[in-house]
């Protein structure tokens, strides 16, 4: 039996390298015997299941299904017959677990401590990431510009990024205060797992940085990743509504939503408003 | 997350039960995310939400349960037609797994 104890200790040793695992719980079963409702394995990528959990294939199952859940971050319930297919709560026979992720606190960095750099913070914080601020100039990388920011860092651009490491939950803003600034820390986040390059710039200037970057010997692959010009078209003006649009389109891909209108605009009673 | 692992280390170190009640499923209009967490502590505090009031009252309900016999258990809450009148427009069903967890060895009955 998994020692909870012990199993806390390592979602909490896990979290600190920043590393996901899974926790599998058992939610509920029928028609077979598998012990009680919890806990009742942790799934390691290259480790696997930690603790035997029910027949084998089950276990089988439940170890792939934990790898697709600790790839996609996204936690599952899932229901398997004795054997290890795939079951539903109708069925005579089935156990029902949980695969939890366990995984880090999103990061938002933003490259570049400027007017729209502010508001940004304070909406990364509300959205519960862990909020970095970086700007050479130490007058505008402050506490006191960035009170609910995590990090504030007073320091060249090229410097911070040779150090600072990107992962997987590292969202990244680039809205330095020069294009050129821009590129430059582009570069370095190309090759970096990072899920949102955002970066500031009208449609030209991303054009001419693609284009220059592209020369160098970048393929389109590496562009993936890049969301410029940033945000979502709301048809912000103002720094504030600027970090909203910015803020909308990093919910969007995390959430995998449309990005349009939710409202019923043709709404009349007695019609399912023509959808 | 980070603080929901700190905030069980902290609480079961010192020789105390925690309810945890983690959402496993749900359909419908609830607003509540697969994965929302809660804890739930012995002075009748709380960390996180599974989504507020329309089914907060059921699972602390069923969360104290937890505390008091160290089971860990299922709930699924029927939100269907929970229309009050004090403005709560929740449906669906919500499924939410609690957890016991403590330092001590688990004492099954």
């Amino acid at each position: 039996m998994i020692d909870r104890a012990a199993a806390v200790a390592a979602a909490q040793e896990a979290l600190a390298r920043r590393s996901a695992i899974v926790f599998v719980h058992l939610v509920g079963a029928r028609g077979i015997e598998v012990g009680g409702i919890g806990l009742r394995a942790i799934y390691e990528s290259g480790a696997g299941l930690s603790h035997a959990v029910a027949t084998p294939g089950i276990d089988e199952a439940l170890a792939r299904e934990a790898a697709g859940v600790l790839a996609s971050g996204h936690p599952r319930a899932v229901n398997l017959g004795a054997d290890g297919t795939p079951a539903t709560r109708r069925d005579r026979v089935y156990a029902r677990f949980l695969l939890d992720p366990i995984v880090a606190t999103p990061r938002l960095l933003i490259v570049g401590a400027g007017h729209i750099a502010v508001p940004l913070a304070r909406l990364a914080s509300v959205l519960e990431f862990e909020t970095i601020v970086v700007d050479e100039r130490a007058d505008f990388a402050n506490r006191e510009r960035f009170p609910t920011a995590d990090e504030v860092h007073a320091r060249p651009f090229d410097e911070f990024l040779d150090e600072f490491e990107v992962d997987e939950r590292t969202h990244v803003v680039l809205v330095t205060r020069a294009h050129r600034f821009d590129e430059l820390a582009l570069r370095r986040l190309l090759g970096s797992p990072a899920p949102y390059i955002g970066m500031i710039g009208s449609r030209r200037r991303v054009h001419i940085v693609y284009g220059t970057l592209l020369a160098e010997g970048y393929g389109p692959e590496h562009f993936s990743k890049v969301y410029a010009p940033i945000g979502l078209d709301i048809g912000a003006r103002t720094p504030a509504e600027i970090a909203i649009a910015i803020a909308a389109e990093i919910v969007d891909l995390r959430r995998q939503g449309k990005g349009r209108r939710l409202s019923l605009r043709e709404f009349r009673p007695g019609t399912d408003g023509g959808r | 997350m980070e603080e929901y692992f700190r905030q069980i280390a902290a609480r079961t170190a010192g020789g105390e039960r925690v309810a945890s009640a983690v959402v496993v499923s749900s359909r419908g209009s609830t607003p509540q995310d697969i994965g929302a967490r809660m804890l739930f502590f012995r002075d009748g505090s709380t960390w996180g939400t599974v989504g507020g009031g329309c089914v907060e009252a059921d699972v602390r309900a069923e969360a104290i349960r937890v505390l008091a016999d160290g089971r860990s258990r299922a709930l699924e809450i029927d939100l269907i037609d929970d229309i009050k009148g004090e403005g709560d427009v929740c449906g669906g069903t919500l499924e939410v797994l609690l957890e016991s967890w403590s330092d001590a060895p688990l004492i099954r009955p």
